[in-house]
């Protein structure tokens, strides 16, 4: 199987596969990997994000809780392990290698974001050799989680890609787990929501120190979809995460959410795009970040409404906790409406610890080490009720709770 | 219980108490009245240890011990209960979570283990009834979108989940209805006993009523003015502080 691998992409998918990786790498080869005149990577350049790869540490395996009622995908150093064989029925799950992927590959890879979007994208596209296609065929209501659980030591870099079609009125709940990687890792992840489709994409991102964590996530939702997108940074390593929806066609519901939390030097930055290009929809958006030591935290929300985006309602809101002098927060809202009947609001907070409440909870018995962890822990609390699976839900809970306790205990 | 002398104490650089010296035994009930800007609500703060508030001069000793060498946490631990003027609100922490924290802390400083969760809800469901609290309320978060009531209401409950030797009510009276406040006097009423005390701050008569005092003081420019028994609230309501205030100023001054 794998020493046909190659033969099979040529001969099967030369026409579009391997032209769209042409076009990325001739993106990749003209501009090169991003740099710090992009406005985009002003905040923290691809140097500073990749920066401390001589703190890595020996291979680290994270001790996981076990996700009940879950199909889990163990991806070990880059590569699958294993794909579970009993799928319920519905789901198909298929690896990137595999023959039978090439029909979804032909149709939507790199159709829903561009070869040449970014440089990493870019990067991922002409690269990668590992990869899977998750399928919900229509109308099948997936209750377990999918669960994609990314562990190993690369030391240098592995480049993973994902494509998603949840099929017209199909549901299905899916967790990205990143566990003790370190070395440089790009993820793009193209997802298709169709017409009354729902989705549940999770993200939890764990990861050891002297990883760096370079996320594309582009999710198209279809008539009547909704999608809910949850990205819980809680690892050492440095993270970029892009999050991209576009909603092209009336009436979708999305949601983006997300919780950072960064302590030591560690640098975590999310860029969320919404594309409002039809009319009707609603997006809803809450990130949370945390940032302490020596740290940094990049929050960038960019929303556009285009001109033919009537009765739009868009929403962004950006709460952050600064809790040392040497720790920086950048967050930047950023609306681009065309459309003249729409209902969008942003706002954006940097603030400190209410000093009222931790007196209050002193006052009660707690020591002011324990009322500033349950204060940091309830911040983060409407995001992660918001996680609709209790199983990926009370993951992301404990996840939260033990990087507190570890700012705590530094 | 507590014996605070000549307490002088000063926010930024503002002396607010000026000489203030009080005594309280086990089994009293002492309420200090005043006007506005007396020094009633920093007197609760300097013996909760509230940041900001600097003692000058003065002692204050609790069962023995020197109450302003301890922490905020170790005097809530150590008994002393304040119930806020102002209860503060704490979205993403829930009542009940809250106050198992705030029980088992108390408990682990007596050298007790945790309460099992058991025997914390079955003590809950006590306690609740003594103040009309509502299940529900203790679901939710902290004094999160509470009214003015169900705070001064909570503040109570969870004085009788923790039950102080020395609890400090600060205008618990304030903004309250008159069924609020017959329902918190009630919780007070009856968490009374001959091993604890209670020190009632308040503007107004209208709470004593309800929880009738052993003592009652006059607290005017950071210095207790006068004292005396249950008789003295009525006459302040009576002739108004300025009664108090006046006949303790020289004439023309």
């Amino acid at each position: 199987m794998t020493e046909t691998y190659v033969t099979d992409i040529d001969i099967m998918t030369a026409d579009t596969e391997l032209v769209k990786r042409e076009i990325a790498k001739s993106y990749l080869d003209t501009n090169g990997l991003p740099n710090p005149a992009d406005e985009d990577w002003r905040f923290a350049s691809f140097g500073t994000l990749t920066n401390n790869v001589n703190e890595a540490k020996p291979y680290y395996a994270v001790a996981t809780e076990a996700l009940p009622n879950s199909i889990t995908l163990e991806i070990v150093d880059g590569a699958i392990k294993n794909i579970p064989a009993d799928l319920p029925s519905g789901l198909n799950i298929i690896d990137w290698k595999d023959n039978s992927g090439k029909a979804l590959i032909n149709e939507y890879f790199a159709e829903i974001e561009k070869a040449d979007a970014n440089g990493i994208v870019a990067w991922n596209t002409s690269t990668f050799d590992q990869g899977i296609i998750i399928h919900v065929a229509s109308s099948a209501d997936i209750q377990q989680v999918i669960h994609l659980q990314f562990s190993g030591d690369y030391q240098l870099q592995k480049h993973f890609r994902i494509l998603t079609i949840v099929e017209s009125f199909a549901k299905a709940t899916i967790l990205e787990e990143y566990l003790g990687l370190s070395g440089t890792h790009t993820v793009v992840h193209e997802i298709d929501v169709k017409e009354n489709a729902s989705l549940e994409l999770n993200k939890i991102q764990n990861q050891e120190l002297g990883s760096h964590q370079f996320h594309h996530t582009h999710i198209k939702t279809a008539v009547s979809s909704f999608a809910h997108h949850t990205a819980i940074c809680i690892g050492k390593g440095n993270i970029r995460n892009e999050l991209k929806y576009t909603l092209a066609a009336p009436n979708n519901h999305v949601k983006l959410n997300g919780v950072y939390i960064a302590d030591a030097k560690q640098v975590i930055a999310n860029y969320t795009t919404v594309d409002h290009a039809m009319p009707h929809c609603l997006s809803d958006e809450l990130y949370k970040g945390l940032a302490t030591d020596e740290a940094t935290a990049i929050f960038n929300g960019k929303i556009m409404v285009r001109l033919d985006a009537q009765k739009t309602n868009a929403f962004q809101s950006n709460k952050n906790l600064l809790l040392s002098r040497n720790a920086h927060i950048y967050t930047k809202p950023q609306l681009e409406i065309f459309a003249d009947d729409v209902k969008c609001s942003h706002g954006a907070t940097i603030g400190q610890l209410d000093q009222e409440a931790i007196f209050y909870m002193q006052a009660r018995g707690l020591s002011k080490l324990d009322a500033i962890s349950l204060l940091t822990a309830a911040f983060f609390n409407d995001i992660v009720e918001g996680i609709v699976n209790q199983g990926v839900r009370q993951l992301a809970q404990s996840g939260i709770r033990k990087k507190l306790e570890r700012i705590k205990a530094s | 219980m507590l014996q605070i002398n000549d307490l002088h104490a000063r926010v930024e650089d503002k002396e607010i108490l000026k000489g203030l010296t009080l005594s309280i035994k086990a089994g009293e009930v002492h309420a200090i009245m005043g006007p506005n800007g007396a020094g009633k609500s920093t007197l609760a703060s300097v013996l909760t240890g509230r940041n900001g508030y600097e003692i000058t001069s003065g002692s204050i000793t609790y069962n023995g011990q020197d109450l302003t060498e301890m922490s905020p946490e170790v005097r809530a631990r150590e008994g002393v209960f304040l119930a806020f003027q102002y209860p503060i609100e704490i979205p993403g922490v829930s009542t009940t979570n809250f106050l198992r924290a705030a029980v088992n802390a108390g408990r682990k400083h007596k050298g007790l283990p945790d309460m099992d969760s058991p025997t914390f809800l079955k003590t809950m469901r006590e306690r609740m009834k003594l103040v009309e609290i509502d299940q529900k309320l203790l679901s939710r978060s902290l004094n999160d979108g509470f009214s003015g009531g169900e705070k001064k209401r909570n503040e109570i409950f969870q004085m009788a989940m923790l039950e102080p030797t020395l609890a400090i009510l600060d205008e618990t009276d304030s903004g309250l209805d008159i069924d609020a406040l017959r329902i918190v006097a009630n919780g007070v009423n009856k968490l009374k006993n001959k091993d604890n005390a209670f020190l009632v701050i308040t503007h107004y008569q209208r709470l004593l009523d309800y929880i009738i005092p052993d003592f009652v003081h006059v607290l005017a420019d950071g210095k207790i003015v006068k004292s005396g028994d249950k008789s003295l609230a009525l006459e302040l309501e009576e002739k108004g502080y300025d009664w108090i205030t006046n006949i303790n100023q020289p004439i023309g001054a």
